[in-house]
């Protein structure tokens, strides 16, 4: 030991990690933190969906989609049929009305994940 | 998923699963290296309560960035770097650090004989006789294993005046400690050689 170098035994020494008894209590706080930081995260991220969803929706109702659908109604199948092929190009979905219900549908579904997700984390 | 399983294995193992989102894993490593962190930190000079405040935030740092961590060296000197660029960080946010005052004389070092105090190598009761500028210099070379021109560049100050802050201080500890006043030029000359 005498013969030691004092820096090397001065690293040794600075590499034994000191023993507290609220190791395991720290340990755990970071833990915590950590799920903490990351449930954050998680409903952060579910709620930019449900925004996002939310507006898709609301752009497709306060587009001109439904007063074009009234109109089609109203004039009939011939125009219908035109309409729908039209928007059926624009989003290549099924029908007109079942885009509306789908956005709205989907918009729903998350903003319900997003409340469970968040009950269950809090 | 078999996350009920208690992580074991070597760091860089436990590393790897933490980059690929296992927290638990990451909580062993937590578990393994905290006391060392929070010694580090304490050692730097910083009361009790900052020093589990900034190595708490460094393992959370560490967990963001452990991607980085490619096992080329050992993780509790990886975590103790980030823990001690933290805490760095830290005093100067808050204009604690005053390094740049000439060494006193001060603290006059009791040179007990080697017989009377040859089981006396309790680091942090010797540190305590060290000023905060040596402390802080010696720690972050011995304990985080940054070289001096690093330690000169993080705490922004010349590296002559690291050089001195850290003879000075291992004179004080070697007295203190009444370890062999052997030379170490051997390490002395590898720290340097960083810079």
């Amino acid at each position: 030991m005498a013969d030691l170098d004092f820096e090397t035994q001065l690293t040794r020494l600075y590499g034994q990690a000191p023993v507290f008894r609220d190791a395991e209590l720290f340990s755990q706080q970071v833990t915590d933190k950590l799920d903490r930081g990351w449930a954050l995260r998680r409903v952060l991220i579910g709620a930019t969906g449900v925004v996002a969803g939310v507006a898709a929706a609301a752009q497709l109702v306060s587009s001109r989609f439904s007063t074009e659908f009234s109109q089609m109604s109203q004039e009939g199948s011939q125009q219908l049929g035109k309409l729908t092929q039209r928007y059926d190009q624009l989003f290549a979905l099924g029908g007109g009305s079942e885009t509306l219900w789908l956005a709205v549908g989907l918009a729903g579904l998350a903003l319900a994940f997003a409340i469970t997700r968040l009950m269950d984390e809090v | 998923m078999g996350a009920e399983r208690p992580p074991t294995g070597h760091d860089v193992e436990l590393a790897a699963l933490a980059a690929a989102g296992d927290r638990r894993a990451f909580g062993e490593l937590v578990r393994r290296h905290g006391s060392a962190v929070r010694g580090l930190l304490r050692r730097l000079g910083a009361d009790p309560a900052t020093a589990d405040d900034v190595a708490q935030d460094a393992f959370l740092v560490g967990y963001e960035q452990i991607a980085d961590y490619r096992g080329e060296g050992a993780f509790a000197g990886w975590i103790k770097r980030i823990a001690a660029r933290l805490y760095l960080r830290k005093v100067k946010r808050e204009a604690r650090l005053v390094l740049t005052e000439t060494p006193e004389d001060d603290a006059p070092v009791a040179a007990d004989g080697p017989a009377a105090t040859a089981d006396r190598l309790d680091l942090d009761e010797a540190l305590k006789s060290l000023s905060k500028a040596e402390r802080l210099c010696v720690s972050l070379c011995y304990g985080a294993d940054w070289s001096h021109a690093e330690a000169a560049e993080a705490l922004n100050i010349p590296l002559g005046t690291v050089k001195s802050h850290v003879k000075r201080g291992l004179d004080k500890l070697r007295a203190r400690m009444a370890a062999p006043s052997g030379n170490a030029s051997n390490d002395s000359a590898r720290r340097e050689s960083h810079g």
